[in-house]
């Protein structure tokens, strides 16, 4: 059991290439033979950049859950629908599969993005060694999803421009839906800038 | 370099690993975290370059036809993929707007052009200025083309208006269900470390 670092190699991010590591000299860059990219062991600043990201993206899910999404106007009565509001119509109406697949997609995937992510940064810090295999499988889990949280923003742009039979009823976006954008696209930038390897590092380091 | 030939190392836990020869289809994945290491692409620059011609052809039809058509007492509003984006604007949510044109226009017909520059120039054996770039960006451009995304939040529009009034899919969305189809098996069919393999292997 060699590791690419143990063995005096670096992989390429971009490209995969393996080569030989050596230390940049101050200022300099080392670049990939292949592809030029930038080469580092590890992602740079993985820990730093990830802890940044997710406590913005924590800070703006608040207003992304307690300020509304959308506002429905029906007959000159604007009915205003947070995230929650939104899930809770959708069962109230007799779509119970639907509400499920809202639910998981804007609700839950960003709370398990925020709190993995917290929990994995956390993990590297304190040098825990349990459930390594578990806790990789569960990274690439995080950056699969992530972009799926997309939906309710989508619902949303599909809504204003469908809806909108002036007289009647209109549909408009509400700030709540930036929010709650801002939070899918940090979460998504939080998980790329996290590197698993640091968790495997602690148990490299062991032996 | 040498030192480095046949090796790999898994990109989520750093363990090297030989490389060895694949069966048809398969994946060989990392002893230790399971990550997938490699797939057997057998055909996949091929099949990359047809189903991307294919899917900017889908992808035109799907912003050129209308998407979806609203129907309620008499009054009738139609709009197209992209109309949102319009309507984002006007209500002010220009960041909203931005985001949505980019990840549901701008970022897959940006990322399927590149594909099938990289993918017809892996094939013919060409060797154009900009390849390189063209790879990365593609690359960086795979997790924010969110097409299949948008799918379900239209299919998911679509019900919420179901009860208020009557919702008929334009010909756009036949296209749309096609395209995401189609834009997945590319992307199954491509992988960009394999294919800077396949531009260091191929001779100049």
């Amino acid at each position: 059991m060699l590791t690419a670092t143990q063995a005096g190699l670096v992989s390429c991010h971009e490209c995969g290439l393996l080569s030989r590591w050596s230390e940049p000299p101050r200022g300099g860059r080392l670049r990939c033979p292949r592809c030029d990219s930038v080469l580092h062991r590890r992602k740079p600043d993985s820990l730093h950049r990830t802890s940044a990201l997710l406590t913005a993206g924590f800070l703006l899910y608040i207003p992304a859950n307690v300020l509304p999404v959308m506002q429905v106007i029906y007959a000159g009565r604007g009915e205003p629908d947070t995230i929650m509001s939104g899930v809770q119509v959708l069962f109230n109406t007799g779509q119970p599969a639907v509400a499920v697949l809202v639910l998981f997609a804007s609700i839950t995937v960003p709370m398990i993005k925020l709190l993995g992510l917290t929990w994995m940064a956390l993990s590297v810090r304190r040098g825990w060694r349990w459930r390594m295999r578990d806790r990789t499988v569960f990274y690439r889990l995080i950056e699969f999803v992530g972009r799926w949280s997309m939906l309710d923003i989508f619902m949303i742009s599909i809504l204003v421009a469908l809806v909108k039979l002036q007289a009647l009823s209109t549909v408009e976006a509400a700030p709540g839906a930036v929010f709650f954008a801002s939070v899918v696209v940090l979460t998504m930038f939080a998980a790329a800038s996290f590197d698993p390897r640091i968790m495997w590092d602690v148990e490299d380091a062991r032996r | 370099m040498s030192a480095s030939a046949g090796l790999i190392a898994c990109h989520d836990c750093d363990l090297l690993h030989r490389r060895v020869p694949l069966p048809p289809r398969g994946v060989a994945r990392c002893t230790r975290c399971g990550s997938p290491l490699y797939r057997d692409l057998r055909g996949g620059t091929e099949r990359a370059l047809a189903l991307s011609l294919a899917s900017i052809v889908l992808l035109v039809l799907a912003n050129v036809f209308p998407f979806l058509t609203f129907k309620m007492g008499g009054l009738v509003e139609q709009n197209h993929l992209a109309s949102g984006v319009i309507e984002l604007f006007d209500q002010g949510y220009w960041e909203l707007a931005c985001l949505v044109f980019f990840v549901i226009v701008l970022a897959p017909a940006l990322r399927l052009g590149l594909l099938v520059f990289v993918t017809s120039s892996l094939r013919f054996g060409w060797r154009p200025w900009g390849l390189g770039p063209a790879l990365k960006l593609a690359s960086r451009l795979k997790d924010w083309a969110m097409l299949d995304v948008f799918l379900l939040g239209s299919l998911v529009a679509i019900i919420k208006l179901s009860d208020l009034a009557n919702v008929a899919l334009g010909t756009s969305m036949y296209a749309f269900g096609a395209l995401i189809v189609l834009l997945a098996s590319a992307n199954a069919a491509f992988d960009s470390h394999q294919a800077w393999d396949a531009l260091e292997r191929a001779p100049c």
